[in-house]
Parts: structure tokens; sequence; C-alpha cells
């Protein structure tokens, strides 16, 4: 065995589709690639397992037999006292304690290393398991705004204030956060999925593109709204929305209600691998309302695309250098939006000027200079 | 492997906290560490607790020295000898280490490359367990410099323990602490950021101070009245002079020496305003000779006050000193004559002579408080000195009589006539007031004295349910026909009288019994609730232990569930089943206010329908109740019984309380025009649960009251609202307009506002995030030496976010409470400055000149909140101070002019959205609400 330690990266899941599990697949091979013994252990299976890597160097598993089941409809009495929610929050019970004790035997086996948590979900089973001697790094992927909004701050502020290190996305989201009260913050960016030899042309595509749940919060209605101010002016652009979700049906039917430019949107089902998706690409759209550090806006840019997206997050404007290496509308705002797509579909310099600059940006979001971080920040962990 | 740091504890017979101090240490995240305790050689058991920790952690050893030093520095010393560390930490043996705490200071020394870094030190009272960041403005962002002259303010951060120091740097510099004093602190951090070629401060907390303000043992450095600590504090002093003279350091033996005044002096000062006369004495000896020969140049950049007590203390004058340093630590009270002379404010005008000079410079100058402005001041806004002399408590009645008197600083209150003054006793969520009387001859008193007393005020309304160590204060209102300012009684803690008010109000058997009156705080006179029963004090007790049985959550949740959930629908389903009552229950903000829309609504409801008994809901608020209503407390069984039984509910718009079937639900509706709630609007996203709060409150009600028939359509979908909504305007306006039309004087001089002047009134609105109180909105002290002497500003502040405007801008700028009504201020203002909240459409309505002061608009309405429909248009919007006030001198220069530009559109902006200004909106509201039940409540199941 080498001197390195062993890495245990924990997480709701590791089985589900989703930009975070990618996320969390990526790192664990990079760190196996670079002789860590890596274990990566989620909480809850998936319906259908999805298989990110297909030769993995780390171990996976799961330590739920069953998908994790949804909590009774409200806490009063008179619904906790009916035989099938009686059954739910049982199976609730067991299904967790099973996953603490399972977690609590898998970190006894074997020299302690360092653990990394993705989620506050994770971190509370991990809170019940002995772990001594483990070093304790928390992630929290979402912006400090989104946690303030909801009850994640206080869940944060109190699972993670005595671990040896939390980690956020960026610097501005690290520093909300110490304000709040956590006193170790760090910041530790997601890597990029991809890294493509060659830039995109950045003045070739005429589609606008939406990549990302068809779901309120990603604000696909605003980007349809801004085409529809937009659409005239430029006959030769089309809007194509990459992905499903609850909105679709509403989206499709805003769609069709537009006076103009209907009949050049396009929708497509989610893919695995988005890059022939942005190789088509003119411009990427990002209408989101709230976002972390979103990996398909810094996937766009590393195509060396421009890009135009609402500014939802401290991921958002870090990605975009405050505007420098790409286009930032306020949040909501699809007449914005559509003066900024404008903008750019009838200024292909531009596209060409913003493209090369998103590429040089986000240079650091790389793999191998994220993985840097990482070994960085085990050494510091472990001092 | 040589550990990163080293870090030095030091202790002396405290074996019962040295475990805590060292364990907090041990469970550092940076493990790589040394731990060295050093042992003043002490005489309980510490050595044993040391040994024993140090036996089971290798990291961990033990040094004692041979004989007791009686101070800080020769352990630490001894400490640094034995360190072997890249890095070295100190820390006292009754604190603690934050966690995180040395890997947050050794990452920033090693990524900035500094030789000593300074973190944030965090004070916790071992009493109350508050706790208060010290001296937060030093550390409050990350900053790097090259030498102490680029932070000159790092000469504040006096204490040794918040640091992490470069060992090589200590020791080239040959740095030890000082032995032999005490505040060794000051001169060895004072050398080692000297000496360091690069300096850190990061914005994290490092360390935990915990202080016992009121121990036996108070620690030696915070005993001021003892004369080895000021002569420790002085000969401190001399060896940081002579050090800086010694390397040259001009420019920090400046910014030293003002510290010296601003800081060391102001707490030997403010500690004879409690000191016996004997101790004030020998303080002054003992500080003058090093005053007098210190650079006092910096005394004209000090606060006016502490400037005039350094003028009394160079003349030895107690008294004098006492009387200023009263002004700054007892709430701005003034204790002084103060009077004109060649148009300057000179404080203790009567008492020094003309010619007198103290350290070259002529008394006037000492004297010059002009910049605090106090004799432009406005009555209302005064901040009289209140004195107590005698207190006294009538056991069999349980009221009490006072014997006090206020000082006339200047002459205003014997030129005044019919001045009434007023006893408060505030405090557990009540008040009860008397009125007082001026002995002897009226206020025509000498020495600027006014005697008063009060022989029978009641002390009921504090005499509801009270928590052990609530507390309250006396005050006074000194009115001269204007709204005064309450200001509390004060007195020297000795001369405090402490007679106990019997108190039989604890409904709670194992509450307190009693309110012993007597000093409570900075020479606040008021009561605290203890409990004096042996009886109750073991009942206390015994609940204490019973809730920390295991199990005894669960059964409280239990219980909890039962009472909230199963017996409450039990009797909900029960009330339905009888006929309705001619009952209205009525709720404004969540049962914490009565005025307002509902207030104005159930008002109306009283004349137009006396037969309908209204009720309250109240959160503990029961002596707030109107007059002539009845008050329950919200959340009780009781409350759920009368919502069930009630024909109408009224509700303010902040989610309604409770089930009630057959009820006419009203709410009042959210104020003025409409924002956006969530419902309707796409680009807001609210989380599920308020979202789902806002609905079923929507479903629950029958009749929504909107403002005007544009924002009935728009609140109603907001809402998602599916009954009837009625438009009737805005009901608490109607009094407003009224008094505003009938008699503005009369108005303005109720609230105490000039009339001398146009009056400004801004209202913000309570902001969740971003900037705080209304102080970092608007800059007061600009628009003070903009538009002071042409206008006058009063500053409404939001709940929770008080501001404290400072003496001298008391003249051009009012801090008005959340408690002060809010409308009716706007209803006597000539312009308003309102920003997103309802006061925008309170003033349109009013038909006020408006400007609305958006210097957050970036992050309220674009990512937060939202505005009212096209308010962009009723009004210009400015996003800074200095652009409010060139918008105020436009129109200070031509209202009319100002007028034609603005007036129309705000004005068919209030037309549209903020309904009819005929002074009969409440009228329209309980005619709408009383057609809804007689429509409804017909049938009896």
């Amino acid at each position: 065995m080498s001197g390195l330690p062993r890495v245990l990266l924990l997480a709701n899941s590791v089985e589900e589709l989703g930009g975070a599990q990618r996320v969390v697949h990526l790192v664990a091979q990079g760190l196996a690639e670079r002789g860590y013994p890596v274990e990566l252990v989620g909480l809850a299976p998936a319906d259908a397992p999805h298989t990110y890597v297909a030769d993995p160097a780390y171990r996976q598993r799961t330590l739920m037999p069953q998908p994790w089941p949804a909590p009774p409809p409200d806490a009063r009495l008179t619904t906790r006292l009916r035989p099938s929610v009686r059954r739910l929050i049982a199976t609730r019970t067991a299904l967790s304690a099973a996953a603490v004790a399972d977690l609590q035997a898998l970190l006894a086996d074997g020299p302690p290393g360092v653990i990394v948590v993705a989620q506050l979900w994770a971190m509370e089973h991990l809170a019940r398991a002995a772990h001594d001697g483990w070093r304790v790094v928390g992630q929290y992927h979402s912006s400090f705004e989104a946690a303030a909004s909801g009850r994640d701050l206080s869940r944060a502020l109190d699972l993670y204030a005595d671990v040896d290190a939390v980690a956020l996305l960026t610097a501005e989201d690290a520093g909300a956060f110490r304000r709040a009260g956590l006193n170790n913050t760090t910041v530790l960016a997601n890597p990029l999925g991809l890294w493509p030899d060659e830039p995109t042309d950045a003045t070739a595509g005429r589609t606008v593109t939406f990549l990302g749940r068809l779901s309120a919060e990603k604000g696909p209605r605003f980007l349809v709204d801004a085409w529809g101010q937009a659409a005239a002016r430029h006959p030769d652009w089309r809007v194509r929305f990459v992905g499903s979700g609850p909105d679709e049906a509403a989206i499709r039917a805003r769609v069709d209600r537009l006076a103009v430019g209907a009949d050049r949107v396009d929708f497509v089902a989610a893919v695995a691998d988005v890059e022939p998706e942005l190789r088509a690409a003119g411009i990427l759209a990002l209408p989101s309302l709230t976002e972390g550090l979103p990996m398909s806006l810094a996937e766009a840019m590393a195509m060396g695309l421009a890009t135009v997206s609402a500014d939802c997050s401290a991921g958002v404007r870090a990605l975009a250098d405050e505007g420098a290496a790409g286009m930032l509308v306020p949040r909501g705002d699809a007449g914005a939006l559509a003066g900024a797509l404008g903008d750019l579909m009838s200024d292909p310099s531009k596209r060409a000027r913003l493209g090369a600059a998103a590429r040089a940006h986000v240079e650091r979001y790389r793999l191998p200079a994220v993985l840097d971080a990482w070994e960085q920040l085990f050494a510091e962990t472990l001092r | 492997m040589t550990p990163d740091v080293t870090v030095v504890v030091i202790c002396f017979n405290d074996a019962k906290r040295l475990r805590r101090a060292v364990a907090s240490v041990q469970r550092q995240t940076l493990q790589n560490l040394e731990i060295v305790i050093v042992d003043d050689a002490s005489t309980d058991d510490t050595e044993q607790v040391a040994r024993s920790i140090a036996a089971d952690d290798p990291r961990v050893r033990y040094e004692r020295l041979a004989e007791n030093s009686g101070g800080c520095s020769s352990p630490r010393n001894r400490g640094l000898e034995v360190a072997r560390a890249p890095w070295v930490m100190f820390c006292d043996s009754d604190d603690e280490y934050e966690r995180h705490a040395a890997k947050n200071l050794l990452r920033a020394a090693e990524r900035t490359g500094a030789d000593l870094v300074c973190g944030t030190a965090v004070r916790i009272d071992v009493r109350s367990g508050r706790t208060k960041r010290w001296r937060p403005e030093l550390h409050d962002t990350e900053r790097v410099v090259d030498a102490l002259a680029d932070l000159p303010d790092l000469l504040y951060d006096t204490i040794s323990v918040n640091k992490i120091y470069r060992r090589s740097l200590l020791e080239s510099a040959g740095l030890r602490f000082p032995e032999g004093i005490l505040f060794e602190d000051q001169l060895f951090t004072l050398q080692a950021m000297a000496s360091a070629s690069r300096l850190a401060v990061i914005p994290e907390t490092v360390y935990h101070w915990y202080v016992d303000k009121l121990g036996d043992d108070l620690s030696i450095t915070q005993r001021r009245k003892e004369m080895r600590n000021v002569d420790s504090r002085i000969a401190v002093n001399r060896l940081i002079d002579a050090y800086l003279a010694d390397r040259g350091l001009a420019d920090l033996a400046t910014v030293k020496a003002e510290k010296f005044l601003r800081h060391d002096l102001y707490l030997y000062l403010s500690s004879m305003v409690e000191a016996d006369d004997a101790t004030a004495a020998l303080l002054v000896e003992h500080l003058v000779p090093y005053v007098e020969q210190a650079p006092l140049d910096a005394a004209w950049r000090l606060r006016p006050a502490l400037r005039v007590a350094i003028f009394h203390l160079l003349r030895r004058d107690v008294d004098g000193v006492r009387r200023a340093m009263r002004f700054l630590t007892w709430a701005s009270a003034v204790d002084a004559t103060v009077a004109e002379r060649d148009g300057r404010e000179i404080w203790d005008a009567d008492v020094v002579g003309p010619d007198e000079q103290v350290a070259g410079r002529a008394a006037t100058d000492w004297l010059d408080v002009t910049e605090l402005g106090l004799l432009r001041v406005p009555f209302v806004q005064r901040r009289w000195l209140h004195r107590i002399d005698e207190m006294t408590v009538n056991a069999a009645t349980g009221r009490m009589r006072v014997r006090g008197r206020t000082r006339d600083y200047d002459g205003t209150l014997r030129a005044s006539d019919g001045l009434t003054l007023r006893l408060t006793l505030s405090g557990g969520r009540a008040a009860a007031t008397a009125s007082a009387r001026w002995d002897g001859t009226g206020p025509t008193g000498d020495a600027g004295w006014y005697p008063w007393s009060v022989d029978d005020a009641p002390v009921a309304g504090v005499s509801t349910s009270l928590e052990p160590d609530d507390r309250g204060t006396v005050s006074v209102a000194v009115s001269r026909g204007d709204v005064a300012g309450l200001m509390a009684v004060r007195t020297e803690r000795e001369s405090c009288p402490t007679p106990d008010l019997p108190f039989t109000g604890a409904i709670d058997a194992a509450g307190p019994d009693t309110l012993t009156l007597g000093p409570v705080d900075n020479g606040v006179v008021g009561w605290r609730a203890t409990t004096r029963s042996a009886a109750r004090t073991r009942l206390a007790e015994r609940r204490a232990r019973r809730s920390r049985r295991p199990g005894a959550e669960r059964w409280r949740t239990f219980v909890e569930l039962v009472q909230q959930d199963w017996l409450r629908s039990a009797l909900v389903r029960l009330a339905w089943l009888l006929p309705p009552r001619r009952l209205v229950v009525l709720e404004e903000r969540a049962g914490r206010r009565f005025g307002g829309d509902v207030g104005a609504l159930a008002q109306a409801l009283a004349t137009a329908d006396p037969a309908l008994d209204q009720v309250w809901a109240h959160r503990r608020l029961p002596d707030a109740v109107p007059p002539g209503a009845a008050g329950v407390e919200r959340g009780t069984l009781r409350h759920a019984w009368l919502l069930a039984r009630a024909s109408v509910v009224v509700d303010e718009g902040e989610g309604l309380p409770g089930p009630s079937r057959r009820a006419v639900v009203v709410d009042a509706g959210p104020g003025t025009p409409v924002r956006r709630l969530g419902l309707d609007d796409p680009a807001v996203l609210v989380s599920r649960s308020a979202t789902a709060t806002v609905r079923r409150a929507g479903r629950r009600s029958r009749l929504l009251l909107a403002t005007s028939p544009a924002a009935a359509d728009v609140i109603g979908p907001a809402l998602g609202h599916k009954r009837q909504v009625v438009a009737v305007g805005i009901p608490q306006a109607d009094a407003v307009l009224a008094a505003r039309r009938a008699d503005l004087d009369g108005l303005r001089g109720r609230l105490g506002l000039p009339s001398d002047r146009p009056v400004v009134v801004y209202a913000p609105v309570r902001r969740e995030s971003g900037p705080g109180g209304p102080g970092e909105l608007l800059d007061v002290a600009e628009w003070a030496q903009r538009l002071g002497d042409r206008a006058y500003l009063v500053v409404c502040s939001p709940p929770g976010m008080p501001l404290e405007v400072p003496t001298r801008l008391r003249g051009a700028v009012r801090e008005a409470p959340a408690t002060e009504d809010r409308l009716a201020l706007l209803g006597a203002a000539d312009l308003a400055v309102a920003d997103y909240g309802r006061d925008v459409g309170d003033a349109a309505l009013l038909d006020l000149p408006l400007v609305l002061l958006w210097p957050d608009r970036a992050a309220f309405v674009d990512r937060a909140h939202g505005v009212y429909p096209g308010v962009t248009e009723a009004a210009p919007v400015v996003e800074s101070t200095g652009a409010l006030c060139d918008e105020a001198v436009r129109w200070l220069a031509d209202p009319r002019a100002w007028d034609a530009e603005h007036g129309a559109r705000r004005r068919a902006w209030a037309s549209t959205w903020c309904g009819p200004a005929d002074g009969r909106a409440a009228e329209r509201a309980a005619a709408a609400v009383l057609a809804a039940v007689h429509g409804t409540s017909g049938g009896r199941s």
C-alpha cells in the first residue's frame, strides 16, 4: 500500500443520474488514478442505477437495500397513528439505522483516513456513526443564498461546525458561510467533465441551447419569453431545449402561444454526453432562478461558447467572471435576456471574443487543477 | 516529526478549568502541535491534573516554575524557552481556543508569509453565556500589511492570545514578556507587531475569552479601582513610549498617544463615576503625572465629553470628571450647565472662569461641545438626567413612593409652561405609569435641578407572569405638550435605594415571587424578578431535574401533540355543532400589534354593530389589548375555541391562525398596493412550505379587503384567493388623513415635530438580509451636513433595527423607534422618503411629495422581493444619500415646480393602487364585513 490515506466519499446517492453524482464519480476516479485508495459510498440506491465510469479504479457501494421512501404527508398525530404511516416511519427509521451501522463497520475496517461528505443528509448519518481518527471534509453544492432561503443553513451550521474543513464552491459563498458562523470554510470548485482539445467555432452555430431540467427553478419560461421578443429579428436562429422535467408540457404550450419563432424551437430529451450538443450550439443560455456552480455553464465555456446567464448565484458570477467571460442578466427578467441574446446573435465577433475569454477563464476548473486542490486540502486536513 | 505549532498554556491554581483549556487545544483540527503547560507554582492539585493530561497525550509537556511569579509573563517566557515548533500561540487556563484556531492562523501565516497573524477573540460572559466579538472592527476583513505603520489600528489589538507568532521572529528580536508588571500583553504584542516584516489579520474567531464581570475574583487587570492596576498600566505605557522613541517610530507614537486617551484613560475615568470619593481622588493623583506629560493634541480628535473629562482630570476636579463621564456612560444624559459663548456651546459654563488655562489651552477650547449641538436638540429629543433620591414601597398596598430630580441643563425647563412629568415602570412585556408632581414651587428650582415626587405609583403591568431574572426599568418622560422620549432614571450603585416590591402575579407556582428595585445596569434604576421563597425554589429545581430525565422530552412532545392536535380538533368540532356567536376575533402582526388596518376596522365595526363582541388575539400582551375589547392568548385552546365559534375572524394577512369553518374570515390585505408574493410571479421562487401557507390562508379567507380595484385584481391571484375581493382603501389612513387636513400644526405638536422647518420622514422597510439598519441605508451625517439647517429628518426604524442618532446630529435628525406610529409621522411630513414597503402607498395616498431611496436596488428588487407594480412611475428613485440630498434640495428650492414635475404621476398611481383618499376606508371595510356576515351566517347547521 502506498503512503496515501484512505479516502471515503460519502454521498446521498451514487447511482442516480445527476450533476452532483457525475462530479463525485469524476473526483473518485481522478483520485484513484493518482493512487489514493478511494471508496465511494452512497446512502440510498436508485431505481435505475446509472453507470458513470465504465472501469472504475475505486470501490463503490450503496448502504441501503431499497430506495429511500418519501416522508409522511404531515406530522399531525392523527396522521402518524395511521397504520400505513406508522409502517412508513418504521421503515425509514430502520433503513437509516442500518445505514449508520454499515457505515460504522466500513469505517472501522482498516486505518482511518479522510471522509468527504457531499451533502447534509449524508452528514446526518455520519454524525451518528463512530468515526474516531477520521478527518472529515463537508461539502455544500448550492449557493449560500439557496441555503439561507430554506432550512439548509441552520442544518449546515449545526452539522459542519466541528468538521475539519467545509468546502464551498466559491470564495463568495465561503465568506458568506463564515459570516454566518462557520469557522472552517475553504474553497473547492467542481471539476469540468470535459475539456475538448479543440474549442468549437463560436461564430458558426445558429442555435441558442438550454441544458437542464424543464422545471421552474431552471427558468426555461424566461427563455421562451425572451425568444418571443428576439426571434423576429433573427430568422436564421433556433432555440433548442435539451432536457425534460415536470414543466415540459407547460413550456411546450408557452412556445405554441408565441407569435413569432414557435416553429424554430426544438425539444430533445436529456443526453448523457453533452459535447455534441454544445458543439452544435451558437450560444448557451442559463436562465435559472437558483444555481450552485452550474457545470453545464462551465462546460459550454470550456468549449469556447458565448453564454448568457441569469445572475442567480455566486457560482454563476464566479464562472462568468462578473460578466467578463460570459454575459450576466438579472434573474427572472425575460426582457434583459432577450437583449443580451440579441446582442450576441447579431454580433459574431462578440461571440468569438466572449467564447475565447470563457475558455481561458475556466481552465482553472480542469480536472487536474481541481484534483491538485483536493490533494492540498487532504494534506492540510491531515496535519 | 516537528510539531507545526507550540501552544503555551499558563495556569495558576486553576486545576478546574485547566482541563477544559488544554482539551480545547488537544481537539484542534490541527493535530500536529505540542502543548506546553506552564504552572506558576500552583498550590492546588493543578500539578496532578497537568501530569495526568501529559501522561495520556505525548504532545503535552508539563513545566513548573520554582516559585510563584504572580503574573503571566514568567510562565509565558518559560513556555517560549522550551517551545520547539516554528510557530507559537498562548492560552490562559481559564479560556479556550476555538476548534479551528490553530489551523486558520497557521494557514493564513503560510499563505501570506506573515510573521504574525491576528484573529478574532470572542468574550463570553460566564453568567449569562452571552457572547460578543472583542473589537470586531479590527478583524472584520482579511488584511495583509508589510508594517504595523500601514495598519496602525492594530495598536488597539493588545491581547497576546488571539495571535500566532513566528518563533524565529521572537528569538531574533529577543522578545519576551516584561516581568513584574500587569498588562504585559500590551508591550509584548506591540514589540512583536512592530518587529514583524509582514502582518496578517483574519476574520475567523480563534479565541474564547471567558469573562466574569460580577465575580469575587475579578481578574486583576479588570480591577480598575486598584492603584496597582493604574500604576502598572502607566508603567507599561511608559515602556511602550520608550520603545517607540528608541526605534524612531514617531507615527506609531502619535497613534499610541491617542489610543491611550481614547481607550486606557477612558476606562479609569469611567470607573470614577461609581468609585467612592477617596478612591477617585487617589486615581486622579496616580493618573495626572503621566497624562500631564503625554501629548494632548489627540484630545481634539476624541469625543467632546471625553475631552471635557480629561480637562477636569488635569484640574484634579473629581466632580467635573464624573459629570462628563456620565454623559458617555449614561446614554448621553447631560449633567452640566451648557451655555452659548461667542457662538460656541460651552460645557460647565458656570463652573470655569473664562481666563482659565489648562495644558496651554484656554478652558473654553477644552469645554467647547458645539459639535454635540446640545442647545439645538429639540425638546422632544432631549436626554434629561433624572436622578433618584428616595424610593420606598408600601408593603400593604404594593405601591411605590419615589422622589427624584431632573437637571435643566440650559434653562429650557425653567422657561417652559405646562410641563408634565410621568414616571413609568416598564419591563416584563408591559408598563405602568403615574403622574409625578413638581415639588416646591414647580420647575423653578435652582442650580438647574428640579425636584419631583410620585406618591402612589402602581406596579401593575409588570405583575403578569415573569421568569426569574426578568428585569425592567424606572423611567421618566417630561413633556411640554409634545410627545416625550422616555429616559431611564439613574443613580450610582452605592446610593441607590433597594426596596422589595411584594409581587403576587406569578401564575406559575415555581416562578419568581419578588421584584427587587435597585440598580440594574450602568446607573439605570429598575427592578429584577427573583425567587425568595424556599418552596418555590425547590419546586423549580424539582421541575428542572424532571425535565432532564431521559424520556422527558418525548413525553412533553407527546403531551403537546395531544393538546395541539387532538384536543384542539375535538374542541373545534364541538364548537362547530354550536350556533356561531356574534363575535369577531381580531389579530394583527401575529398578536403583537393592535392598531393598524385591523384596529381601524375594529373601531368602525364597533360603531356599525355595537352588539358584535370583539376579542383580540395577543402574544402574551394582555395589558396591551384596546379598551372595550377582550383579549385571548394566541395559540391557547381558548383561542382555538373562540376562532371556531366566531362569526368573523380578521387577520392582517400574515397567515391565518386556525380552523373556523363558518366564520367569515377577513384578510385585511397586505396593506397598501400589492407586492410580488410569489404565487402569480414565476420570477420569485418561494419555498414550497411558504407557498403552501399562503395558499392555505387564501383558501380559508372568504373575504379579502384590498385597497383599490386594480390592487384587488392583482392581490387575488397573488394570494391564490378564490373568494370575494372588495376594494375599500387604506383603513388606518382615515384618522391620519382627517388630522392632517384639520390641523397639521396640531398634529406636528402632538408628535413633537418642529413647525419652523419642513419635516422629512424616512420610512425604510425591514431587510431580511443585506444592509441592516437605516443607518446603513442612509448616511444621516451626510444628510445633516447638507440639509440639517433647512429640514428636519425623522427616521422610522424597522422593528429590531434601531438607529442611534449621535447627539451632535439631534438638532437635525430624530430617530423614531419601531414602536412609534409610522403612519402618523408620515401624516405630519412635508416630504416622504420610502423604499419598498407599504409606506410608499401610504405616502402617496396622503398626497405627500415622495422620493424612493433604493441603495440596495439590485439585491432587493432584482434578486429578493420585487416592488409594487409601476412604483417607479410614482416617484423619483435615488440610489444614494448624495442623490437623495440633491433631490431634496431641488424640492426645497421650489416645492411647486417639483410637484408640477412629479405630482401628477404620483397622484395617478395613488388613485390606481391606493384607493380613494376620502377618509372612509374603515367604514367601507366594516360594511363589507357585515354584509358578508349577514349573507353567509344565516343558516345554522
